[in-house]
């Protein structure tokens, strides 16, 4: 963000890092326009494909630097790893934290990672986090496993077993631990899914 | 250094159809701002989508080209953000009237101080002369397959209806008029609107510069006719002059009259001025009292690129 500026100004100026400084509505000699189509590095409008290359690369080298930037225990919380881990992502931590101590009670540990950043994708991250887990456990509040899709599209691993929700009703720790209890004792189905709520 | 109006034009290609009105918009926005000297940086030109929407790329301030139909609520935003700035927001009739009609009506509630300009072709111009929601029933322009099944918009009606506190029509062609519109409008303390008659000459092949200019009613009556007269010429008073409901009823009213004037005579000119009603800044700085003072644009967001906003006490006290 730019809080002054000298000489000619250029809003999507071409940059090593693929930001380019800020102006505003209203500063000095700040002057820019933005489209919502492709733009030349003033922010025109054009459809020149030389410049549509430049920009989509360098729009899109921003996901290397976001990977870079945001700290590793932000893209991803590790709640530790086991042999049977479990990945997930959103308002169903609370009962899978629950459903682990159920299970630590009676000796059974099991791991769980909570992947908080999906695009882009913390691949390298994930893959060593779970690279001595046997068993990959997808549980998600949705009907076809969609972090599951994206996993799987990424890291060139499959889920062993998904546990899934589509009620409307939130998760509830017993019926994850059930589900969780007949993936260890082999007697899941590949894909579990829970209806507990009136 | 006084400021000219070549100042106010871009480089950019423009691509606008041969004879089309939209020229004369542009260049009536430039003379008009140039004659109110107003500082490059301290303007934005937002516009929609459409053949309109190019509009700000062609004007040499700041310029933000935004979605169909949202052009207001981006305008109004920067608007609230940065009070300092004029700002005059354009699009089509269909993007304003069709897919952007909530936010002309919500926008005339606010009575935000800018200025909104529509440039009114009856066609959507952009996607080849489907029939925009000005184009009268029954109507058939070149492109449509058959008669026009809807009835029209009326522009004027709808802004008074709506709040809006500076309510005219313009034409494309009379460019110097246009530009003393735009200036009053601008001028004006509140939310103004401009409904521009604006030829396609592509695709609205009824509406066309000749029928404006009543070639048609001149071949009939052998003498010069053009349909447009000026509001002003016939002392028409638009202005509410005193704080009375029945001062303010009889200018909205008769502004409605007016509105509905079409076919062998159409007014241009200013319909409906209001600048009794609070602005919607004042009704701001009634809760926000240094809002004027402190406007989001001039506080801190950032400091060496991070966000200088640290919401992680909140988070905290909301740990479990
Ligand atoms: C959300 C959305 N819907 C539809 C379109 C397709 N579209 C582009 S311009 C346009 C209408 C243009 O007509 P108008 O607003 O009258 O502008 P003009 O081209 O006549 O100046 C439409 C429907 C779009 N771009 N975005
Ligand atoms: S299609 Fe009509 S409105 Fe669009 S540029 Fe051509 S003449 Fe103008
Ligand atoms: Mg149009």
């Amino acid at each position: 963000m730019l809080d002054k500026v000298d000489g000619e100004y250029k809003r999507f100026a071409f940059t090593d890092d693929g930001i380019s400084p800020r102006s505003r509505l209203g500063l000095d000699n700040g002057i820019f326009w933005n489209t919502g189509d492709e733009s030349d590095e003033f922010g025109h409008i054009t459809e020149d494909p030389q410049i549509r290359i430049k920009m989509m690369d360098k729009r899109m080298s921003r996901l290397d630097l976001v990977i870079k930037r945001i700290p590793d225990d932000e893209q991803v919380v590790s709640f530790g790893v086991h042999d049977y881990t479990i990945i997930s992502w959103g308002s169903t931590k609370g009962p899978i934290l629950d459903a682990i101590s159920m299970l630590k009670k009676e000796g059974i540990n099991v791991g769980f990672i909570q992947i908080k950043l999906i695009h882009p994708f913390p691949s390298d991250y994930v893959k060593s986090l779970l690279k001595n887990t046997k068993i990959i456990i997808d549980i998600e509040a949705n009907h076809s496993g969609q972090l599951g899709k994206i996993f799987k599209q990424n890291i060139s691993r499959e889920i062993d077993y998904f546990i899934l929700k589509y009620t409307g009703r939130g998760m509830t720790s017993t019926e994850i631990y059930d589900s969780l209890k007949k993936i260890v004792e082999n007697k899941a189905n590949k894909r579990e899914v829970l209806s507990h709520g009136a | 250094m006084a400021l000219k109006l070549a100042d106010y034009k871009t480089e950019v290609h423009n691509d606008w159809c041969p004879g089309c009105g939209d020229f004369g918009i542009v260049n009536a926005l430039q003379m008009a701002l140039a004659e109110m000297g107003i500082e490059r940086d301290k303007a934005t030109i937002f516009s929609g989508i459409g053949c309109s929407g190019k509009t700000s790329h062609f004007i040499n301030t700041y310029g933000v080209h935004t979605l169909h139909g949202r052009v207001l609520t981006f305008a109004q935003g920067g608007k609230l953000a940065n009070p300092e700035m004029t700002v005059v927001a354009v699009g089509g009739d269909g993007d304003g009237l069709g897919i952007g009609a909530g936010h002309f009506v919500a926008a005339g509630r606010r009575n935000i101080d800018m200025t909104y300009i529509i440039f009114d072709n009856g066609v959507y111009g952009l996607t080849k002369g489907q029939a925009s929601p000005t184009l009268r029933l029954g109507e058939k322009t070149k492109s449509l397959p058959s008669p026009n099944t809807n009835y029209n918009v009326n522009p004027i009606g709808l802004a008074v209806a709506s709040g809006f506190t500076f309510v005219a029509r313009g034409y494309s062609y009379d460019v110097r008029h246009l530009k003393d519109l735009i200036i009053k409008a601008v001028r004006h303390k509140g939310l103004s609107f401009l409904d521009v008659l604006q030829p396609c000459p592509t695709y609205n092949d009824i509406n066309t510069r000749d029928w404006y200019a009543g070639v048609d009613l001149a071949q009939e009556s052998m003498e010069r006719h053009s349909r447009i007269y000026k509001l002003e010429d016939m002392h028409f008073d638009p202005m509410v002059h005193y704080d009375d409901e029945s001062e303010v009823n009889e200018k909205l009213s008769q502004a409605l009259i007016k509105s509905l004037e079409w076919g062998q005579k159409i007014p241009i000119g200013v319909f409906y001025q209001n600048e009794i009603i609070s602005q919607y800044s004042a009704r701001l700085t009634d809760r926000i009292p240094n809002y004027l003072e402190n406007p989001p644009a001039k506080q801190k967001i950032s400091e060496n690129g991070l966000p200088v906003t640290d919401v992680s006490e909140i988070l905290d006290s909301l740990r479990i």
